[in-house]
């Protein structure tokens, strides 16, 4: 098991050079750090160069990708330029915290009600409570991230403080002074980034609990006179458990890596709203730490999904 | 109890299934009794209902499902039990072997697993002794190295090797009642003889009686006391093995029979039975084999025959018993 995921790790050094390369060269061609000074009256010939110089940017693409890697794996990630030149390292350890208090309930809600909404639906197919979860499934998978979010934005901040007089969450921005005031500004946003996923992983779900419910195995369970309660939770919450890994592997890399667009919706200082700023900015040391960071996610937890099937599918053994 | 010797009395059990075409009935009329220790055959065509009315009896068929009539088992009525109440007879009293093993255990569990919670749920072994049962159980059964078997899963078994622990699972409990569901049918030719060898060993072993469920007469010949054939839902004749074999009265008998291979008949060509068995939510209103049956009258198609008894412990369902040529079977070149 180690030596598989020593050898996973060294197989996705060719994968990581290869994202980071397009990545750098598909910045550069849309982002021109020189920008900035275009409208700038008072700036000096100096500060163009000096953009130029920081920037390497009167050499070409392959030899200016060579210099950034060459920075970068001796741990020099530079200054953000657009973050009033505080160090990379600085600016990720507090922008991921704030995504990370967006993402981890959402990620723990997201299995959690996922698996159980899934497995209620395919074991009570076609009863009123299937109907419902699957409409409202439905209505996630074809609702825009952005609309639902202006949506909760309309409902809490709007409507219920009108007519109801009270104001249960916050609609904008990242409140940490208590508990109380930490729950009211995580809750819409968490809803929003969870909504589309959790359509997806309920449906998916739902399909693969159908066909286990009606293997051969469960039959042969229920004939050894196993109750049916314990056929659900051991026989086949264990079988089901094989596929939902898949999806939530998939989901954790789109959540951990922060969301531009509930991150923008909800002012929360986040990740992805790090991200869209150094675009912004055209300031490209940044994206590219980003850009690292977040193809290091999805092959982490790539790797988490695949030990992960080892240990609940003895089928499938890694030496 | 008036008649001690006997363990399941099965009377007039009607199964059907509710359909978006309607009711479909699969089990119709059937009456079977099974007495300690003995050996009986169900065979059929597939659709038949044969497989149906067993799962009815344990009560595993899906909730569309409707049962009537009587079942009993050693007294107890099975139709109509609560599900906590058949929990307790399931892989206790009456145990079953399904028909392909590649899927009937549970990919994720190791076969000690599987085995020893069949004894754990019915309290007759827990942990580490349930886990030596499991092994001495697999040493009975014929599992080589059974030890180490005990912590393998299902796929690092062969067919055959699965087959054998789905016997020694369903004797887990020393069942009175085993119920074997095409038991063979998944497996090679040369498995298939072996799995039927462990089965009538173990029956020798636990005094357990069985019922064979299968399309095979090959089987059938070698392994039980009694048959009853089925079809479209219905006995349409049952007897003595030798009786059934050797002088068939019904004509559909006689077509399963002359369309089986005999490697007594060099050279002999195979008789199939023109036609397709009738579907459930279209049944024929009279008998049920009428539209293939070489014999047929127009009465066939009228109304369904009544099971009537020919001689002792014989009996066969067709309108015409009395006029039908004497069996002839296949020229043997003994």
């Amino acid at each position: 098991m180690f030596i598989f995921a020593l050898r996973r790790l060294f197989a996705a050094i060719p994968v990581f050079l290869v994202a980071t390369f397009a990545i750098f060269w598909g910045t550069s061609e849309i982002v021109d750090p020189t920008d900035r000074l275009a409208t700038c009256q008072t700036c000096s010939q100096a500060a163009y160069d000096r953009i130029i110089d920081l920037y390497e940017l009167d050499k070409n693409v392959p030899l200016r990708y060579a210099s950034w890697l060459g920075d970068f794996v001796t741990g020099d990630m530079g200054a953000a330029t657009s973050q009033g030149e505080r160090p990379v390292s600085e600016i990720f350890w507090e922008r991921g915290r704030n995504t990370m208090l967006l993402a981890l309930p959402a990620f723990f809600l997201l299995m959690g009600l996922g698996a159980a909404t899934g497995i209620y639906s395919a074991l009570r197919q076609y009863s009123k409570g299937d109907y419902a979860i699957t409409s409202i499934s439905y209505l996630g998978l074809a609702m825009p991230t952005f609309f639902f979010g202006l949506l909760l934005q309309v409902v809490f901040a709007i409507w219920v403080p009108k007519y109801l007089g009270v104001k249960p969450f916050w609609a904008s921005g990242m409140h940490l002074e208590s508990p109380l005031q930490f729950i009211r500004s995580v809750t819409l946003p968490v809803i929003t980034l969870m909504f589309v996923l959790l359509a997806g992983d309920s449906r998916f779900i739902r399909a693969s609990v159908l066909d286990i419910k009606s293997a051969d195995y469960i039959r042969t369970a229920r004939a050894k006179g196993v109750s049916e309660r314990k056929v659900i939770s051991k026989h086949l919450f264990r079988n089901a458990m094989i596929p939902a890994v898949t999806v939530w592997s998939l989901d954790a890399a789109a959540l951990f890596g922060g969301s531009l667009i509930t991150e923008t919706i909800f002012s929360w200082p986040g990740f992805g709203r790090l991200a869209i700023e150094a675009l912004q900015a055209g300031d490209l040391d940044l994206l590219m730490s980003i850009s690292f960071a977040i193809i290091v996610l999805v092959i982490m937890f790539n790797l988490l999904a695949d030990i992960l099937y080892g240990v609940i599918d003895p089928r499938i053994r890694y030496d | 109890m008036a008649n001690d010797g006997l363990l399941l009395d099965v009377s007039d059990l009607n199964v059907s299934f509710k359909t978006k075409k309607g009711m479909a009935a699969a089990v119709r009329g059937v009456s079977l009794r099974v007495e300690r220790g003995e050996s009986v055959a169900i065979v059929g065509e597939s659709g038949s209902g044969k497989s149906v009315s067993s799962l009815a009896l344990l009560g595993l068929l899906p909730k569309s499902a409707q049962i009537t009539g009587s079942a009993k088992f050693d007294g107890q009525e099975l139709v109509g039990m609560t599900q906590s109440e058949l929990q307790a007879i399931r892989g206790k009293r009456i145990s079953m072997i399904f028909q392909d093993p590649m899927t009937a255990f549970n990919p994720v569990f190791t076969i000690g697993d599987q085995i020893s919670e069949a004894m754990e749920v019915h309290g007759t072994a827990e942990g580490e002794a349930a886990m030596k049962r499991a092994a001495d159980l697999l040493e009975m059964v014929g599992v080589p190295e059974p030890g180490q078997r005990v912590n393998q899963y299902p796929h690092e078994f062969s067919g055959g090797m699965r087959q054998r622990a789905m016997i020694a699972m369903a004797i887990a409990n020393d069942p009175d009642l085993l119920i074997a569901d095409e038991p063979t049918t998944a497996l090679d030719v040369t498995i298939q003889a072996q799995v039927m060898e462990v089965l009538a060993d173990i029956r020798g072993e636990t005094g357990a009686a069985m019922i064979l469920i299968t399309h095979d007469l090959g089987v059938v010949a070698g392994s039980a006391d009694r048959v009853q054939v089925m079809y479209g839902g219905r006995i349409f004749e049952r007897g003595t093995t030798n009786d059934v074999f050797y002088d068939p009265l019904n004509p559909y008998t006689r077509g399963l029979l002359s369309s089986m291979p005999r490697v007594d008949a060099i050279g002999e060509r195979l008789v199939p039975i023109t036609g397709a068995p009738p579907s459930i939510l279209n049944m024929p209103p009279g008998c049920a084999f009428g539209p293939r049956c070489e014999h047929k009258v127009a009465a066939c198609a009228a109304q369904p025959a009544t099971l009537e008894l020919v001689k002792p412990g014989h009996e066969t369902r067709c309108h015409r018993t009395a006029e039908l040529p004497a069996y002839k079977a296949v020229e043997t070149i003994a």
